[in-house]
């Protein structure tokens, strides 16, 4: 998977319109990222890689490309 | 000497009388709208009790209506199980105090045990055993559950979700299997996923004291209701299906052979995940979550008896339960109606 491709699925996780995320942004910045982001985005991952979201490590990410290193690792 | 099958006879439920709807959360919740609330959770309206109100209460009051619609003889039951995680007193349980107030025999076992939402199939399990082994031949079982009590008000991802109420069923001797056999799962390494830290004898260990930090804009105290909502829900995703494929194979079943899956009724989004993820046609999978929420060890026989109400659940069908949550512990089973 691309990473273009992940901030697509972050931008309808974060209910966003398509292409406003471009990677750099700090999660706390995303009025979105809440609890309920969390999970969606826990469940999109778990329907689509093979290996869970490391929820412990959610935790230290700062930005969208820390979440993307998490889930691409 | 004959094999000994148990089943489920009847079931009732309570609501408390005080309703929080998402209109109310949403003013609480400005970030919340309560559209929102509702897409996300598939719930509309919670109850709760007063505050003078407890679990006996409302369980007493489910038993009562299960007696009054069943015309059940209260003499006939031989054990009560009473689930609750919060108990009217320490001591004495509120099995005791249920046998008293619904008039039921003192040649009776009575007794609490203490589970979440995964409590209801840990019942029936307790109420099968009882039945098969010939210790009794009829067992009312009660949930009741009063999470408004331990959730700090400002807590949304907490309070968008559950609800108070009550459930009696009775599971009797029966001729034919009705309860099948069951799949468990129990793991007190995720404990403190769900928990209220300062809650019991271990209130003053350091770890508890300690626990009201990291409450954020909650407001949440070590003596509320903590919940990791993304461990909670991995650990659903990780275990509910194995779960699920242990208890049909146990029962020699496959899900072509179910009329209907009965899931804990968290949210509706974790449980749309779970139909998707364990392949559950959505013909089959019940919700039953916007007139009431998340009630813990209820949601189950709430939404056994408000389906079987509504002539969805119809008699000799083959039902597919499980719930999973505090302990972290789950456990699932078949019943034919």
């Amino acid at each position: 998977m691309e990473y273009t491709e992940f901030l697509r699925q972050m931008e309808r996780i974060l209910e966003m319109e398509e292409n406003s995320l471009n990677g750099t942004e700090a999660l706390r910045d995303l009025s979105g990222w809440d609890s309920l982001a969390v999970l969606g985005l826990q469940a999109w991952v778990d329907a689509t890689f093979s290996s869970p979201l490391d929820v412990p490590a959610l935790t230290t990410a700062a930005t969208l490309e820390d979440v993307w290193r998490l889930i691409s690792k | 000497m004959p094999a000994k099958y148990s089943r489920i006879h009847s079931v009732a439920h309570y609501f408390p009388s005080q309703e929080l709807n998402n209109d109310a959360l949403a003013t609480l919740f400005p970030e919340w709208p309560a559209d929102k609330i509702l897409a996300k959770t598939g719930i509309r309206v919670r109850y709760v009790c007063r505050e003078e109100e407890t679990a006996l209460d409302l369980g007493v009051e489910a038993a009562r209506r299960l007696f009054a619609a069943q015309n059940i003889e209260p003499h006939s039951v031989d054990a009560l199980l009473f689930c609750t995680e919060l108990p009217d007193y320490v001591l004495p349980p509120n099995a005791c105090l249920a046998q008293n107030l619904l008039g039921l025999r003192t040649d009776i076992l009575a007794t609490d045990y203490t589970l979440g939402c995964s409590g209801y199939v840990y019942g029936l399990s307790l109420a099968h055993g009882l039945i098969t082994s010939g210790q009794a031949k009829r067992v009312l079982l009660i949930t009741a559950e009063t999470y408004s009590k331990v959730l700090a008000p400002q807590d949304k991802s907490v309070r968008t979700l559950f609800g108070d109420a009550a459930s009696a069923t009775l599971v009797e001797l029966a001729d034919q299997p009705g309860i099948g056999a069951f799949s468990w799962y129990s793991n007190g390494a995720g404990a403190r996923s769900l928990i209220v830290p300062q809650s019991g004898s271990a209130r003053n260990k350091a770890e508890n004291r300690a626990a009201s930090q990291n409450a954020g804009d909650s407001g949440r105290t070590a003596a509320d209701l903590f919940m990791d909502g993304p461990r909670i829900f991995q650990f659903t995703l990780d275990i509910v299906p194995s779960l699920l494929s242990a208890c049909l194979e146990k029962n020699a079943l496959t899900l072509d052979a179910v009329d209907a899956v009965l899931l804990h009724q968290a949210n509706k989004f974790m449980l749309d995940h779970l139909a998707h993820k364990c392949r559950i046609p959505a013909e089959k999978m019940i919700l039953d979550m916007e007139y009431g929420g998340n009630t813990v060890s209820n949601t189950i026989p709430v939404a056994l008896s408000r389906k079987i109400s509504q002539g969805v659940l119809q008699p000799g069908q083959t039902i597919l339960l499980a719930g999973f949550g505090v302990g972290l512990s789950a456990a699932a089973t078949v019943v034919k109606l």
